[in-house]
This record gives C-alpha cells, structure tokens and sequence, in this order.
C-alpha cells in the first residue's frame, strides 16, 4: 500500500499528525504542505500544538504517528542529525546556543564535516549581521538578541532548503529584529523555503503567502493571511466564543 | 597573547616535562621513580576519565572498572606467556571491546542515572572477579612471578608513554571537529543533535576511547605492583580519584589533569610525611576551597583571560 505523495510544488508534506501526552492531545491530525521557495506562517493561540508540530517535524519527537515527507523522503522516525543533513533546520523558541562555546565555535559545530572553509563561512555568516567582533565571545555572554540572531546564524551553516523558525523575534530589540527578517526575506529571495511561527501578526502578514492557524492541535484554518484574519473559527480561537451583538 | 604563541609555549613546556620525565631515572632513586610512574598513572587515569566526563559533560563513576579489566587481562596475559608489551595491548583492546555494548546501553542515561549506571559496572567488575576463580583466583588474587615481570625502567616508561599518549589524545580531540562535537554534546544535547552532530556516535566513540586507556594502564599496574584482587583492581578511590584529580586541575582542558594530577599527588606526599593521622582531611579541605573559589579548576586562572577574546580559534583551550 502506497502512501499519500508530496506534490513536487511542496518541500514538505504533513499528513495525519497526531500526539499524545498521556490524555492530552497535542495534535490531532494535523495535514500541512510548504510549497518551495514560500515562507509559510504556522499561528495559532498559545499551547495549540504548534512548537509540538516542530518538535515532531524536525525529529526531536519521534512519539507522533502519520506521514511526514520531506523533499521527496519519509523523514517520520529520523533522527534530527539525518534530518538536518537532510536539508531541514530549526531554531528554538528560547535560544540554545552553547553557552560555553564561542560564536564561532557556535557556528562552526552547525557546519558541514567535510566543509574546509566553514570558519570563514561562518566569519561571513557574523560579519554579514556586524557580529564579527564577537566571534570569540561565549555564547552565554551575548544579550538575549544576539543569542537569537547567532542560533540564526547556526542553522545557515549548513545552507538549508527549509528552515522552522519558532518564533525567532521574540524578546529580541526592534534592530536585531529587523536585521533578522531582512536576511529572512534575502535568503527566501534565494530560495530557502521558511516556516515561521510569530505571534505578531504584522509579520505574519508581510512576510507569509500562506498561513495555517493551529487551535488544540488542530489545524482549523488555511489560505493566504487576508482570508485568515477575518475566519470566524480563528477569531474565536483567539478571543473566545462567538461574540454576541451588541442588542443581544 | 596570539594563538600560535599559546601553542608554541604549551609545545614547549610539554616537550621540557618530557624531557625531564625520560631523564628522571637517572637522577633519582627508586622511591622517587616510582611516585612518578604513580603520578603518570594518575594523569592517564585522568586524561581519560575527562575524555568522557569533561568534554561530553557525562559523568562517570566507574571507570575503575576498565582500569580492574585491563589489569586481569594484563596479569593473565603475561601468566600464560605473553610479552609485557602484549599483555598491555590486550588489557587495553579487552577494556575498549567491552566499553562498545556498554556505551550504547548506558550513554542513553543521562545524569545522576548514567553516574549510578557505571558506579554499578565497577561492582559488577568487582563481584565476576571474585566469583570467577577458576580464572582470577577470586579474593586471593593474583600474584605475577618476579621472573615475569618487566624492570621497574620499563614499568616506568611503559606508564610514560600511557600518560603522554593520554594527554596527546586528548590534546588532538580538544582541537579536532570531533572535540567541538563533544563540547556541545556536553552544553546541550538536544541542540547539539539539531544541528547535525550524531550525539550517539560521537558519545560512544568518547567512551571507548576513554576505557582504552585505563585498559592499558591497568595492565602495567599489575606489572608494577606484581599482585592484583577484587579489591585493588576494582577499588572505587580510584574512580574519586580521577574526578578529583580533574576538577582541580580543570575539567574538559588539555592542562587541567596534568596540572591537577601533579599537585594532588605532591600535596598527598607531603601531607602524608607531616600529618600521618589527618593528611586526608587536610587535602580534602585544601580540594573544597579550590571546587568553591575555583569551579574551573587551577587552570581557569589561565583560561577565562584567554577565551573572551575576539577571533579565537574553534577549539582552543590551554
């Protein structure tokens, strides 16, 4: 029996995602499709699934049951060096660079094994966000911005086709904000496929073609973020239930 | 200070211990000869407890055992005929054998449970050597006839070479990729496995490697006391030993056992001769204030002036 097929249009498929913790069901039946080359938003209220989905995606759950295609490979039950070899990178919701390793070593960890210029790729990769002059800084001892910006930095190192960012703005200052998604919307200009979870809608609405809203670990809502913002099902997900007219 | 003078004066400074090692039998008596293979033993001991413990952050109370293996099959090696230098490889390649299944079977714990898990493996190694008799005498022990035995020079450069070896070792992991991955193993696994780097092989790799080298030295430890039981090979001071030896001189660093190895045993001789009744206590209080004054061990004095500083090098560390 043959199982269902990404279309080549798509870099990642997701069908039937679901995961359990003990009686609590963090996703049920989640289907998703990234088209190549689009940065696709992943919203959604807070505890909906969605950095679940990113764990389970990038193969640091392996608890979940369904299909996940990844550039044409059933990735479902990798683990997440092969699918990062693959081609797919993370970032973290709160940062988690290696505290007593340098920026550079940082940087270099995340590089290709039989790449003999990853130093000065990951050089360039600092420079290009004016972080050169700290590459030989502990990672512990950057602020919280930069934290980001370097994990940002790490998953370059290995040029992938499609990167999950969880909310990758978060507690980081409006400049290293924009330096990020400027290099968001150069690396897209590339070709890098993205997946971005953000809370903040402007964002979302500048930056994604496509957007799906998770709410209790399902998907109940897609299309393009026009068509989201005025869905009655995320409106209630967000504000609550239906809201009553004013005469009633 | 540049890189390359860090490394030109750690060359130096190594090649001048070195030297003065390989030319210490000739001015000293066999007292003396024999607290530095003493010493040498326990930075081999050391350099390859921090291999595991130091660089991967996972840490083991139980690599005794492999130094207990390594000095059974030394002693029975040399029994049944075998050359010295043999029976050590032996000691060293059976120690390294068993750490493969064991390595893929404990380093799936973390924590205080992978601690636990090798503190029980030192007395599995203890209890099989008592219970096996018809091969290791049982507590009686083993006793290696003189006539078998190596000199005490080559006894002494044997466990030389153990230590400079350990320490190369540990000096190319530091700097090689390799090294780098353990490193990030050690601040965060997770993280380290998202970006690529196969957390399970390397960890295991690591652990081989580090129950190799007790293998080796076990078996010249046989050599050199000429008897081994349950008891000694398998003594659980041993695995407080390196652990402390390493948190003096500094964990997960090139320097930091050899430094603390050397001034461990020197404090031990001399507190031993001065305060026969309370030496012990006197070093572990001298061993409390450098783990609180000191979380890096001696060598960070050195090490937090060099590594904040721009451009250093992946894998630098003195």
């Amino acid at each position: 029996m043959t199982g269902p097929t990404c279309s080549p249009d798509h870099i990642l498929c997701a069908w039937g995602i679901s995961r359990d913790f003990g009686g609590v069901h963090a996703l049920r039946g989640v289907d998703l499709h990234v088209a190549r080359g689009s940065i696709t938003g992943l919203i959604g209220p807070n505890g909906s699934g969605k950095t679940t989905l990113f764990q389970v995606i990038s193969g640091m759950d392996r608890g979940a049951t369904g299909t996940i295609s990844f550039d044409g490979k059933s990735i479902l039950g990798w683990r997440p060096s092969q699918i990062y070899q693959r081609g797919l990178a993370r970032t973290f919701q709160l940062s988690r660079v290696f505290p007593e390793l340098t920026v550079l070593e940082n940087l270099v960890v995340a590089g290709s094994r039989h790449d003999r210029s990853v130093r000065e790729r990951a050089l360039g990769l600092l420079e290009r966000v004016r972080l050169r002059e700290y590459a030989g800084v502990r990672g512990k001892n950057l602020s919280y911005g930069q934290q980001k910006l370097v994990e940002f930095l790490r998953v370059l190192m290995s040029d992938p086709a499609l990167i999950l960012l969880d909310e990758p703005a978060a507690g980081v200052n409006p400049t290293l904000r924009q330096t990020l998604w400027d290099m968001v919307r150069h690396l897209n200009g590339l070709g890098t496929t993205f997946l971005v979870i953000e809370h903040n809608m402007e964002v979302i609405s500048d930056l994604c073609s496509d957007v799906y809203v998770l709410s209790e670990g399902e998907i109940i809502a897609h299309g393009d973020f026009a068509a989201i913002r005025n869905n009655e099902q995320v409106l209630e997900a967000y504000f609550g239930k239906k809201r009553k007219s004013a005469a009633s | 200070m540049p890189d390359g003078n860090q490394r030109l004066i750690s060359f130096w400074v190594g090649s001048v211990l070195t030297g003065l090692a390989i030319l210490a039998p000739l001015g000293v008596n066999e007292y003396y000869q024999s607290f530095l293979l003493q010493v040498f033993l326990v930075i081999a001991l050391a350099q390859a407890w921090n291999l595991i413990s130091g660089m991967t952050g996972y840490v083991s109370f139980g690599h005794a055992a492999f130094f207990g293996v390594g000095a059974y099959a030394g002693a029975l090696f040399l029994t049944w005929g075998f050359p010295w230098w043999l029976a050590i490889m032996k000691g060293a390649a059976i120690a390294a054998l068993i750490a493969v299944p064991l390595g893929f079977l404990t380093l799936r714990l973390r924590g205080p449970y992978f601690a636990i898990a090798m503190l029980g493996l030192n007395e599995v190694g203890r209890i099989t050597a008592t219970l096996w008799v018809s091969l290791t005498k049982g507590g009686t022990g083993l006793t290696l006839s003189p006539t078998l035995l190596p000199s005490l020079d080559v006894k002494y450069f044997s466990m030389l070479a153990l230590a400079l070896g350990a320490t190369l070792l540990i000096a190319w992991v530091h700097r090689s990729r390799f090294g780098l991955e353990l490193r990030a193993i050690r601040e965060d696994e997770e993280a380290a496995e998202m970006v690529g780097v196969n957390t399970t092989r390397n960890k295991v790799y690591a652990f081989v490697l580090s129950a190799l080298i007790p293998g080796a030295v076990g078996a010249v430890y046989a050599m050199y006391t000429s008897y081994i039981n349950p008891a000694s090979a398998f003594d659980h001071a041993r695995n407080i030993e390196m652990i402390v030896v390493v948190l003096f001189g500094g964990s997960g660093t090139v320097w930091g056992p050899i430094i603390g190895a050397a001034t461990v045993m020197v404090m031990r001789e001399m507190l031993w001769a001065q305060f026969p009744a309370a030496h012990l206590a006197a070093l572990g209080a001298l061993l409390l204030i450098v783990v609180l004054y000191l979380p890096g061990g001696l060598v960070s004095i050195v090490r937090e002036r060099r590594r904040e500083r721009p451009d250093a090098r992946p894998g630098e560390s003195p």
